[in-house]
């Protein structure tokens, strides 16, 4: 079980983006992934999710695997039940009119049970109980964030991808999402976070994968990864303290 | 009072008012909204929020005076344009009267009887205009500092360099959000 990806090549048309990706991930496993801007990495998290190549156009080929579940033979919806995406801007995540509706957006979708048990759940794991009635255009950009993240733990996905979530937010929110992921990873939540601050990926991470142009280049356990100075800097990526 | 009564109510005063044609009739349902206005004391805001209509009103009154019978005054042209604006004057502040008195939520959930889609496209409609706004004002900022004079009458000197980078960044918005309701399960049946 866990996420396999064999041979993974996606283009859009006229631009070829992921190149003969492969990689998997275990269970119980804290993955990151950092590269420079525009080397595929948003377009790797839309493949484990589903969105390619079921909704977004392009040429795929290769192997998307989510507990032996293949990603092209499944809508969305059916995946979504294994795999949460978190995006990077909140404010094109959130549309509804309190945060209780938000977080029940996903679960009402996938026609699942107990739902306020789900909705109480999420948000007590985010530090939202109180503000369950809230207007969410009304958050902080940092309770916007882990109004997101609430949405998608919601359905209870054993997957969490999240695509630079903390991009928008100060060092003190950034730290609160980190903590939040490590605790649900300590759960039993696979997670997969594609972040540029690479101080906080060798702190929270077990494993990194480095992409470059549409490749994985490295995948080893984070001390290894981030041993080699000189290859980090070559990259252009931050070599963490 | 239920925004869904409200609703149903605007409805049906705006069906009468377009399907009357006595004078009579359609004074006396432009009272009876004014009363309302009255009641609920939003006279002060509405008049404000009416002025331009007002002129926009006489125009017409004016214009089917003279042009009911060829350049020539007409009582007849005179009763049709002022019915005209009456109508056009009740439904406006019957749709006033509703939007002052419910908020952006209770306006929401008065579609509520609408297919979920529907008032998904609905809700998701009126959430994005305040970001679109907002959007709107860092455009404008940002070419401001890069030294664009708004003043200058020519549209495609001012309005161009905000609505060219607008519509890029709402489309784009809408993109994202349309894969994250995606992603989220959402199919759109």
């Amino acid at each position: 079980m866990g996420i396999i990806v064999e041979n993974l090549n996606f283009s859009y048309p006229g631009q070829k983006v992921l190149k003969n990706v492969n990689f998997s991930i275990d269970n119980g496993e804290f993955v990151g992934l950092v590269g420079p801007t525009g080397c595929g990495k948003t377009t790797l998290a839309y493949c484990l999710n589903g969105l390619i190549p079921n909704s977004i156009r392009g040429k795929f080929s290769g192997k998307v695997l989510i507990d032996d579940l293949d990603t092209s033979k499944h809508n969305v919806s059916e995946i979504a039940r294994k795999v949460g995406l978190v995006f990077q801007d909140p404010d094109w995540q959130i549309f509804n009119l309190t945060v209780r509706d938000e977080v029940s957006f996903g679960i009402k979708n996938l026609k699942l049970d107990k739902l306020e048990e789900r909705i109480k759940d999420a948000l007590k794991i985010v530090g939202l109980t109180k503000l369950e009635d809230r207007d969410p255009n009304k958050l902080s950009q940092g309770q916007k964030q882990k109004l997101c993240i609430a949405s998608v733990l919601a359905p209870n996905p054993d997957y969490i991808v999240l695509d630079e979530p903390t991009s928008q937010l100060d060092y003190k929110n950034t730290k609160k999402i980190h903590d939040i992921l490590k605790r649900l990873n300590r759960k039993g939540k696979n997670i997969m976070l594609i972040e540029h601050d690479t101080d906080f990926l060798a702190e929270y991470c077990d494993r990194v994968l480095i992409m470059n142009d549409g490749r994985i280049v490295r995948d080893d356990i984070t001390r290894k990864v981030f041993s080699n100075d000189k290859f980090l800097k070559k990259l252009g990526i931050k070599i963490p303290r | 009072m239920d925004p869904k009564i409200k609703l149903f109510l605007l409805i049906i005063i705006s069906t009468l008012t377009l399907l009357m044609n006595e004078l009579i009739l359609i004074m006396i349902l432009f009272f009876s909204v004014i009363t309302i206005v009255l009641i609920l004391r939003i006279q002060s805001k509405l008049f404000k929020w009416i002025k331009p209509i007002l002129i926009v009103c006489i125009l017409i009154i004016l214009i089917d005076t003279f042009t009911y019978s060829p350049i020539k005054f007409t009582i007849e042209g005179l009763i049709f344009g002022f019915k005209i604006s009456l109508r056009l004057l009740t439904l406006l502040i019957m749709v006033f009267t509703f939007i002052s008195t419910t908020t952006p939520k209770q306006l929401l959930e008065s579609f509520s009887f609408l297919p979920r889609d529907m008032a998904l496209m609905l809700t998701i409609a009126f959430r994005l205009l305040p970001i679109v706004e907002d959007g709107i004002i860092k455009i404008v900022n940002a070419q401001k500092a890069r030294g664009l004079d708004f003043k200058s009458l020519n549209p495609f000197k001012t309005y161009f360099p905000v609505l060219v980078p607008l519509f890029g960044k709402t489309l784009e918005g809408s993109y994202r959000l349309a894969l994250a309701m995606e992603s989220r399960g959402f199919e759109g049946k």
